[in-house]
């Protein structure tokens, strides 16, 4: 032990000797540990925004079941690929044996036009239950990732109009197509008159004062079909390419339009903390075994959200492009290290290998040198790190990354398992190098080394 | 003796190509059938319509003037009490428990085939431009054609191709089109009516098939019932009365 201590400390000393050469080599691998930190702090971030939006904001779940092929076939075939009450109760009674299910939320899915009675906009409409779409709006991840989609102008939502079981939840950009831009709060509540001639343009003013719609769409049953709406909230889904379209409304009102008990899918949601990878197998065994005919998809399954597993998927081939040119670069600096300064000590180590040290301790104490090295560049690098993600965080930047609707906060989230995820891959890929190059160079007979 | 014969003979084709009509003048004449006219009009039409194994059958009764139409739905009984009105090139639909009636377009899917447009009265000669083309049979009946191309962008379909009896001057057949001329769905007409039009009576359409020009199983047959001239208030197709 007190050899060992004594060992560590001759290393550590080694180091000060060549201060400045080491400082640089320090420096290259504190920064190389930095930069892949940094990138790491992106991609949690990034994930835990995404995976927000998907499975609370877009209501995907952690894990979504449909009927049989009712994913790609339900907007066709909507009567045959929907669950019925009695699928509800089946897979409600099947869930209740999971501990990890959070809540469970039925959603109708059916799209339609949405009428002012001068413009129509295509829409696709999601029917919630509404106390059920409060609690997803006020779920504490929500809250901790995704604030700026639920501050104002879209902290309204349905489950605060529970006496208005016609309201709807439009986005801002549906709201400038129909050109209604006033919710249920700020118009009067009447319903705006026919307008016969749209071209009369004081006709076509009164509309905009209003907030009543109307939606018209193809029942399940084949029927010509159409509801009275009023706007009582806008929404955001976080993705520009549903911001055109995306309407949510009461569940009960969405089937009394497509004249239907049925839903879409049934979204499970787990308790945070909990694994979607490892639900979603024992969910689909379970599903498979004991009743057939449904699918099962969780949330980072293309099909469900496409946007989610493209980014990620780009991200992450991204970063590990990054991840390997910055782990060479520090194998390089390492090897450098080692070799220089193998080569400025030549005849010192000849001389302890004369007196009766082995390769393998030389080896060694150059080995405890880069160890304590890539030890104090992590801890330099993670400090810095903690400043840059500090200081990024607290400018509060808004960009537009492609896909996304709005802005959102380019912020990173440093955690301290990354930290020693980072470290931990630097110290192994460093010393993997660093006890290979050792190996080879501390085998040279001790006349060479002698010799200088 | 011979020269009068010769004046004859070479005037004859002209004589015949006189009385020929113009195509806007047959289309007028074959929307007649099909209840295009200035009094006020009523039938029932059923619609059997089959996609698939799945059959579904509505039934309306149907009060016309000129361009404006009331279709009220008397069967099934899920969908009684609702009303299509045609104003002119505008369409609404309201049914009990609707705060208003919501303006709708005539392309729209009504049930099977059936467009919301197909179920009014026929105004070609006002809502297409038709353009003569070659004649044609349909089946053994020598046929006028006619390329129809829409005027307006709110009638039912862009462009029809439309083959008119030289007999009888009643459609036979229709073929609904894309803007490109691609067929989107085929119509066959029976003309088993009759109406008392103006002391003369006057064929009134008795059936319209209308197929999925790609899919011909998938099909919709409109049988029209008991049609007569009847007298209705101007309020009828008011859009404001329907709420009352």
């Amino acid at each position: 032990m007190r050899d060992s201590a004594q060992r560590w400390s001759f290393a550590f000393r080694n180091l000060i000797r060549h201060a400045r050469r080491n400082l640089i080599s320090g420096a290259a691998i504190a920064f190389g540990f930095t930069g892949l930190a940094l990138m790491g702090a992106y991609l949690v971030r990034t994930d835990a925004y995404l995976g927000v939006v998907s499975v609370y904001l877009n209501q995907a779940g952690h894990v979504s079941i449909y009927k049989k092929d009712g994913l790609q076939k339900f907007l066709t075939y909507p009567g045959k690929y929907t669950l019925s009450p009695q699928d509800q109760l089946r897979l409600g009674h099947l869930l209740r044996e999971f501990p990890e299910v959070e809540f469970t939320a039925g959603f109708l899915i059916g799209q339609g036009l949405l009428s002012t009675g001068c413009r129509d906009v295509p829409f696709l409409a999601k029917g919630i239950d509404d106390k059920k779409g409060l609690r997803i709006r006020e779920h504490s991840l929500v809250k901790k990732w995704t604030p700026g989609l639920i501050a104002p102008p879209y902290d309204k939502s349905l489950g605060i109009y529970p006496n208005i079981g016609d309201g709807i939840s439009i986005t801002g950009q549906i709201s400038q197509m129909i050109g209604k831009p006033k919710i249920w709060d700020e118009a009067p509540k009447a319903v705006s008159p026919v307008v016969t001639d749209c071209t009369d343009k004081a006709a076509k003013a009164k509309l905009s004062e209003t907030s009543d719609v109307q939606m018209v769409a193809k029942a399940f049953n084949g029927d010509f079909s159409a509801a009275d709406a009023f706007i009582v909230a806008h929404h955001s889904t976080g993705l520009a390419f549903s911001e055109e379209t995306s309407i949510f409304t009461n569940l009960s009102h969405l089937q009394k339009l497509f004249q239907t008990q049925d839903i879409t899918y049934l979204a499970v949601f787990l308790k945070p903390g909990t694994s979607t990878s490892a639900f979603y197998d024992r969910l689909k065994q379970k599903l498979d075994a004991e009743v057939g005919g449904y699918d099962v998809y969780p949330f980072y399954n293309e099909k469900i959200s496409p946007f989610y597993a493209g980014v990620m998927e780009f991200l992450t081939t991204m970063a590990s492009f990054f991840f390997v040119l910055v782990l060479t670069t520090i194998i390089i600096t390492i090897v450098s290290f080692l070799t220089v300064g193998f080569m400025e000590r030549r005849r010192e180590m000849g001389t302890l290998r004369s007196i009766g040290y082995t390769p393998r301790m030389i080896a060694g104490d150059f080995f405890r040198e880069s160890t304590l090295l890539i030890v104090l560049s992590a801890m330099s690098g993670t400090f810095v790190c903690y400043v840059v993600v500090v200081i990024v965080n607290s400018l509060k930047i808004q960009f537009s990354p492609p896909g996304i609707a709005n802005t959102m906060p380019f912020m990173l989230t440093l955690t301290p398992l990354l930290c020693l995820s980072v470290a931990a891959l630097v110290a192994g890929i460093g010393l993997s190098s660093a006890w290979l190059k050792l190996r080879k160079l501390t085998q040279e007979p001790i006349v060479d080394l002698l010799r200088g | 003796m011979l020269r009068i014969i010769a004046i004859l003979v070479t005037c004859m084709p002209f004589a015949a190509t006189a009385a020929d009509s113009t195509p806007e003048e047959l289309l007028k004449i074959s929307d007649r059938s099909r209840g295009g006219l200035a009094s006020t009009l009523s039938w029932q039409v059923e619609i059997e319509s089959s996609e698939k194994d799945t059959k579904s059958t509505r039934s309306f009764e149907i009060t016309a003037k000129g361009v404006d139409a009331l279709a009220k739905a008397t069967a099934p009984s899920r969908n009684k009490g609702e009303v299509f009105l045609f104003n002119d090139r505008s369409l609404w639909f309201y049914k009990p428990g609707l705060r208003k009636p919501v303006g709708i377009s005539s392309r729209q899917r009504l049930t099977g085939e059936t467009s919301n447009g197909d179920i009014a009265t026929t105004n070609y000669s006002r809502d297409y431009t038709p353009t003569a083309l070659p004649d044609e049979k349909v089946g053994e009946e020598p046929c006028y054609v006619l390329d129809l191309k829409s005027k307006n962008p709110s009638t039912t379909y862009d462009r029809i191709r439309y083959w008119i009896s030289r007999k009888t001057k009643l459609a036979v057949k229709a073929q609904f089109q894309t803007p490109e001329g691609k067929a989107l769905k085929n119509a066959f007409f029976k003309y088993g009516n009759s109406i008392q039009f103006e002391g003369k009576k006057l064929p009134f359409v008795s059936e319209m098939e209308i197929q999925d020009a790609l899919m011909a199983q998938n099909k919709s047959i409109l049988k029209y019932q008991a049609p007569k001239t009847t007298e209705a208030p101007a309020s009828v197709f008011n859009v404001n009365s329907l709420m009352r």
